[in-house]
């Protein structure tokens, strides 16, 4: 029910302990380092840890590692549908897992998957060079001649080239015409442009081949040593081959399927080891002894000092002390019953508390809870909420963060069903109605016809919200045994609220005459003290004075934080309606199948958005409410979070040694 | 000018409440449709790189559609109330109903759009924190579902039937 107490360390011990300590601790999962090597001490006799070589070598490993997992990603024999998400994961021993790669060569495993993944890549470059060369030689294969054999015709030379659709006839008419001895074929054209051939007889070749030039026909420097038909044949014959060979490999690529298991295994213990070599940056060493430092939750001061007398038997010298109240650097963990606990990711969104504060989540969870459920309020959703969390929560393997989200979710479905017997709504439809009126019967907070009564409702709640969060603050000064600030920070704002409420219902006529003039007196009294405290903590007499004024001011917040928690009326308000409304539209439906069958599928899609829609809104506005309104009374925040030295496998589960 | 105070009061009332129907339903569509494209167009650059994000990219795009969905729960509910007995004075009360979540929606739609597409780049950058991204989108909700509730509580609590 509280941030966890700490205790910082500073242990000594020989080197050669280091990776054996680092091993055990790693498993312990409850110990952060401070890093040393940051600390502006000057120690003479100490030098910082590094590893730098270790770990470009544990890197490199690991990025060959994952270099075969993407290959093989595709062919991994993972189980099917529903399967994948129930089974669990593999689970070894420490003792397995830390000698994995000793026996698993992972190494050979490697270098056969990069093998064949060269051989595929040279295949198919291989494959589109022959491709583009087909495409590029697709022009010419009306040409039934090798170039070759034009070449070797002594008295006749060739123009080969290109020119534009538009001109081609007339080209060939003014060639002809000035040199009737010229021979022009065109085979092929692409886009706006014809490929053409052009024989003429070697005396005339100059005047010819600049006249055509003139004329828009531009050469294009091919090479064709045979019939660019034969070549074409030629390559696709080789194309061919090279596709059997591409499915072959492809093939044997698959048998390494079998080893993404393995591969995920032997990368979760590169991980491993990184970690280790890089939480080494955070000590510091003499020639012989390895200091290091950090802090561990205080009630397991015992399991350390096993771990310790495990490892190092004698060889160490560890001084332990309790972390004082006021410091900043100490890491936050938080602990608190199962219920309380799932709400732990509401406080760390906005910000862990200091270790001097006081833990919200205790005083945040009744709220949350109440709140989420009066948002959403309806029974139907609650009972669909409550199944999906129950499935996935019993049968699916989750890691720890979605479990515990999960379970979150699991704990607000109760509120939901609940709220929705307050509102009598299941999927829209009214089904608990036990108050008679004289119309027939209404739900206890009916969305027909109470709400002016449910705005009223919701701004009691948020005043007695605002209040216990006050009280909260008050209670967290009483336990530092500052009285004084207790009473000026925390009764004082209660008693103007309460004093500003009544004299407001005195004058409405609500409250009696002698409640409101009560009411009005107290008001003025504390706000007067409010004036005269809120500033004590300014030096100068002016400051004090203005300060307090201006805090007085912040009483007009007040009426803003408390009109904000209608929006718990917006919110149940808009989910009935829009439910209420997809339920009409399948009403409209003529009778028969047809409102069966269509009424059904309106009906199914129209509360499915809701349904999400609601869930949305719900945790994002309770989260507000949470946030601005009643955080504010109390809670600073401003801790950082605890982030142990651990193991971080993304596959493999270790067992404990229990199981 | 009799005339037409007389077409007016006879047929009137149902041609204003069918304008409050339409405007609703197509200014607060109108903005979803700005809002989701916005985000829609953001998020195809994303896609092009990191197909995997496809599902994260889509629930930010989901965000601004509900104000078309707002707008048109309340045109609909608007339309029931047209037929042979309505009086003009209530169907240009019916013209004014439909205008709270008309113009709330048509505009925070928009502004919601821009907000997820700011939240896109929480994706792309740094996706293990995309569920702020789209708490930011969602608070801009707040004022689309107060025009809504505006909307119904002038068609079902202060109607002068």
């Amino acid at each position: 029910m509280a941030v966890v107490k700490m205790n910082r360390f500073t242990l000594m011990t020989f080197h050669t302990y280091r990776e054996g300590l680092l091993k055990e601790l790693q498993r312990f999962e409850n110990i952060q380092f401070n890093s040393l090597q940051n600390s502006e001490e000057e120690l003479e006799y100490l030098n910082k840890v590094s590893f730098g070589d270790k770990v470009s070598e544990l890197e490199s490993e690991s990025a060959k590692i994952k270099f075969a997992l993407e290959k093989i990603k595709p062919y991994e024999q993972k189980p099917s549908g529903m399967q994948a998400f129930t089974a669990p994961p593999p689970s070894l021993s420490y003792e397995e897992f830390d000698a994995y790669t000793d026996h698993y060569d992972y190494k050979s495993v490697y270098e056969s998957i990069k093998d064949a993944d060269g051989k595929i890549r040279a295949c198919k470059s291989e494959k589109d060079r022959l491709k583009g060369e087909n495409q590029n030689l697709n022009n010419w294969v009306k040409l039934d001649v090798s170039l070759k054999e034009v070449e070797d015709l002594k008295s006749i030379r060739y123009l080969i080239g290109t020119i534009s659709k538009a001109s081609a006839d007339s080209f060939r008419e003014a060639m002809e015409n000035a040199y009737p001895q010229v021979y022009i074929e065109y085979f092929g054209a692409a886009q706006d442009e014809v490929t053409g051939l052009l024989l003429a007889p070697a005396d005339d070749y100059e005047s010819v081949s600049s006249l055509a030039k003139n004329s828009g026909f531009t050469r294009v420097p091919i090479n064709l040593p045979q019939k660019p038909s034969d070549i074409i044949a030629e390559n696709n014959a080789r194309i061919a081959q090279i596709e059997l060979a591409e499915t072959s490999l492809a093939e044997s690529f698959q048998q390494y399927g079998s080893e993404y298991n393995s591969l995920m295994i032997a990368n979760d213990y590169f991980q491993a080891a990184l970690i280790r070599a890089q939480a080494c940056e955070n000590f510091l060493k003499s020639d012989t002894v390895l200091v290091i430092e950090g802090w561990f939750p205080q009630e397991l001061s015992l399991r350390l000092t096993e771990i310790l007398n495990g490892v190092c038997g004698k060889d160490y010298y560890i001084e332990e002390t309790a972390v004082e109240k006021d410091s900043t650097d100490v890491p936050i963990k938080l602990k608190n019953n199962k219920f309380v606990a799932a709400f732990e990711n509401i406080t760390s969104m906005y910000s862990l508390p200091k270790y001097s504060e006081l833990d919200p989540t205790p005083v945040l969870t009744p709220f949350y809870w109440a709140f989420f459920g009066l948002m959403v309020g309806d029974t139907g959703y609650g009972l669909i909420l409550w199944l999906a969390t129950f499935i996935v929560l019993k049968f699916f393997s989750l890691k720890a963060g979605t479990r515990k989200f999960m379970q979150f979710f699991h704990y607000l479905s109760y509120a939901v069903i609940i709220a929705g017997f307050l509102y009598g709504s299941i999927f829209g439809f009214t089904f608990f109605a036990p108050i008679k009126t004289e119309t027939g019967s209404k739900a206890i907070l009916d969305t027909n016809v109470d709400i002016a009564l449910m705005i009223v409702l919701s701004i009691i709640v948020g005043i007695g919200q605002i209040v216990f969060g006050l009280l909260v603050k008050g209670y967290a000064l009483l336990k530092d045994g500052k009285v004084f600030a207790a009473i000026f920070d925390s009764l004082c704002w209660i008693t103007t609220l309460f004093g500003a409420i009544g004299w407001i219902l005195g004058g409405f006529g609500i409250a009696s005459a002698d409640l409101g003039n009560i009411s009005k007196w107290t008001f003025f009294i504390s706000v007067i003290g409010l004036a005269l405290t809120q500033g004590r903590e300014s030096p100068s007499l002016g400051g004090k004075i203005g300060n307090g004024l201006y805090s007085v001011y912040g009483l007009t917040s007040y009426v803003g934080d408390i009109v904000s928690y209608t929006r718990l009326v917006a919110l149940a308000l808009s989910g009935a309606y829009i439910a209420f409304a997809f339920n009409k539209m399948a009403e409209l439906m003529p009778e028969g199948i047809l409102r069966i069958v269509a009424g059904g599928l309106i009906i199914v899609v129209g509360q499915t958005i809701n349904f999400g829609l609601s869930l949305l809104s719900a945790y994002v506005h309770d989260c507000r409410l949470q946030y601005v309104e009643y955080f504010s009374k109390f809670y600073d925040g401003g801790g950082k979070p605890f982030n142990p030295f651990q193991l971080m496998n993304k596959h493999v589960h270790i067992k404990n040694s229990k199981e | 000018m009799e005339a037409l105070g007389n077409f007016l009061s006879q047929y009137g009332g149902n041609l204003f409440a069918a304008a409050g129907a339409a405007i609703a339903v197509f200014a607060a569509g109108i903005g979803s449709s700005r809002g989701c494209g916005l985000v829609g167009k953001t998020a195809a650059g994303i896609i092009t790189e990191e197909p995997e994000k496809f599902g994260q990219a889509l629930i930010l795009q989901l965000l601004p559609g509900t104000q078309g969905l707002y707008g048109f729960i309340i045109g609909f509910l608007i339309a029931l109330n047209i037929g042979s007995d309505l009086t003009l004075a209530n169907g240009i009360y019916l013209l004014f109903a439909g205008l709270p979540v008309a113009l709330c929606g048509y505009r925070s739609a928009i502004y919601q759009g821009e907000v997820a597409a700011a939240g896109l780049q929480i994706l792309a950058k740094n996706p293990g924190e995309t569920t702020k991204g789209i708490i930011f989108a969602a608070i801009v909700e707040t004022y689309a579902i107060l025009g809504f509730v505006a909307s119904i509580i002038m068609l079902f609590v202060t109607y002068p039937a």
